[in-house]
């Protein structure tokens, strides 16, 4: 599922948005593979086909359209936009790339042999009088590893 | 999977995720899974249907492509920039070559098949890749891409980046080893170093944001015509490289730019401590023999190294 566009845009819109924007993309790209459509082309497919209902409608009503109308509707079918066939998806994940390629080597975060006391964990200096139970402390991860792989 | 921390097969490897807060992991974990899913399905070169593939099979000319592989590329093309070109994202036909040429787990030793030549790209022919951001790639004319140095790296930036950004959680990830922290909050995450994946840690230590990687020359090994490989190719011979540093393991300020600099190291050999000294990298670098050096402040190991 190709979205170019959606791909530039700030992320300004909120959570549900985005959420449901992901479920469309996650949905269409599951349901038709690599021969997918945009979502931005199925949409204007839709509005394409709302449009030829509309002038089908209008057809039956009044056959000998006059000639002025006949005109708008030209113009409008010549604005009509098209069903856009893309051979491949393009996947959400791409929204997390940061702006430009480098990552320059230097250093990182620092780098010790035990884990440094923070200041959110270390203890007051005075004992105040009847302290609150502490809350059980979070349970510690394992190590994150990292081999040669 | 515990409360605070996931693990998952990824590239043919492992992946680990821990977060501070153990409501969070559920979340985190399929952000990370979303992730490494659209990674490997653009740019694996062990599958016919990626992204990548089909730009490998017509070089010279423009290809439709995800623009989650052109990002991939331009990252690969910067480490490239970073290194001087010894961390290269064109060594896909000397990597077939040499008989890397499926998935490692699938890969047979083959004794009947003669050492040939390789095409060894030109030393500046990742300069000629051209990245359309929009979705399109051209791989230069007589050479392939190979995303195996920096992907994973790339890979676990943009699951740091995802976290942080959706649910907004301290966590670390490791995908094969390349490390990541995300949303750093001042406490450190614990990283367990070794050689091999699931071998017994050399050494642990504790890094409170950034990237940290691991390069070595002792695993993804495979054998032809009797000679053994590595899959740590150096780009101006096309060849696995000596291996002066069997390990090197490094730190940078995202997961990319510490795998560039550890996989530099060992391409690098003799030259890469003064290499990685005069960029400030805080690094630890096993040799052939097993002796450990330290580099940029890295602490001693904890335990004693198994040779």
């Amino acid at each position: 599922m190709r979205e170019r566009g959606q791909r530039s845009r700030p992320v300004s819109y909120d959570r549900r948005t985005r959420d449901r924007f992901r479920l469309v993309v996650t949905g269409v790209t599951g349901a038709v593979g690599v021969t997918a459509v945009t979502v931005t082309g199925l949409l204007m497919g839709l509005a394409s086909r709302d449009y030829a209902e509309q002038q089908a409608d209008q057809q039956a009503t009044n056959p000998t359209p006059a000639p002025q109308a006949k005109a708008k509707a030209k113009a409008r079918q010549h604005r009509a936009p098209k069903l856009i066939q893309r051979p491949h998806v393009t996947r959400v994940t791409v929204r997390y790339v940061t702006e430009g390629s480098s990552n320059p080597v230097g250093s990182g975060g620092s780098v010790t042999s035990a884990p440094a006391q923070s200041s959110q964990s270390s203890q007051p200096a005075q004992a105040a009088p009847e302290p609150a139970p502490a809350p059980a402390p979070e349970p510690e991860p394992a190590p994150a590893p990292s081999s040669g792989s | 999977m515990t409360g605070v921390h996931a693990t998952f097969d990824a590239f043919g490897s492992y992946a680990f995720l821990a977060v501070r807060r153990p409501e969070a992991l559920g979340a985190a974990l399929a952000l990370a899974q979303r992730v490494v899913a659209d990674v490997d399905a653009t740019c694996s070169r062990f599958r016919d249907d990626s992204d990548l593939t089909r730009a490998n099979r017509q070089p010279g000319r423009w290809v439709d492509v995800d623009p989650l592989l052109v990002a991939a590329v331009a990252v690969a093309r910067g480490a490239a920039e970073e290194s001087g070109g010894l961390v290269s994202p064109l060594l896909g036909r000397p990597l077939v070559q040499l008989g890397y040429d499926r998935d490692l787990a699938e890969l047979p030793d083959v004794t009947d098949v003669p050492d040939l030549p390789v095409d060894v790209p030109a030393p500046d022919a990742w300069r000629a890749i051209g990245l359309d951001r929009s979705g399109r790639i051209r791989v230069p004319d007589g050479t392939a891409l190979d995303l195996g140095a920096t992907g994973k790296a790339f890979a676990a930036d943009l699951v740091a980046t995802a976290v942080e950004r959706e649910l907004g959680v301290p966590a670390v990830v490791s995908l094969g080893g390349d490390v990541r922290v995300a949303a750093p909050d001042g406490r450190p995450w614990s990283v367990a170093v070794s050689e091999h994946p699931g071998a017994a840690p050399a050494t642990t230590v504790w890094i409170d944001r950034g990237g940290l990687a691991t390069s070595s020359t002792q695993v993804r090994r495979w054998s032809r015509a009797g000679v053994t490989r590595h899959h740590l190719l150096d780009p101006r011979t096309g060849r696995s490289a000596p291996e002066v540093w069997r390990t090197v393991t490094a730190t940078g300020p995202t997961c990319v730019a510490a795998n560039t600099a550890s996989t530099a190291a060992v391409v690098l050999g003799d030259s890469a401590p003064d290499w990685l000294a005069a960029r400030a990298v805080t690094a630890r670098l096993v040799a052939s023999d097993g002796a450990v050096r330290s580099l940029g402040g890295w602490p001693a190991d904890t335990s004693r190294e198994a040779s």
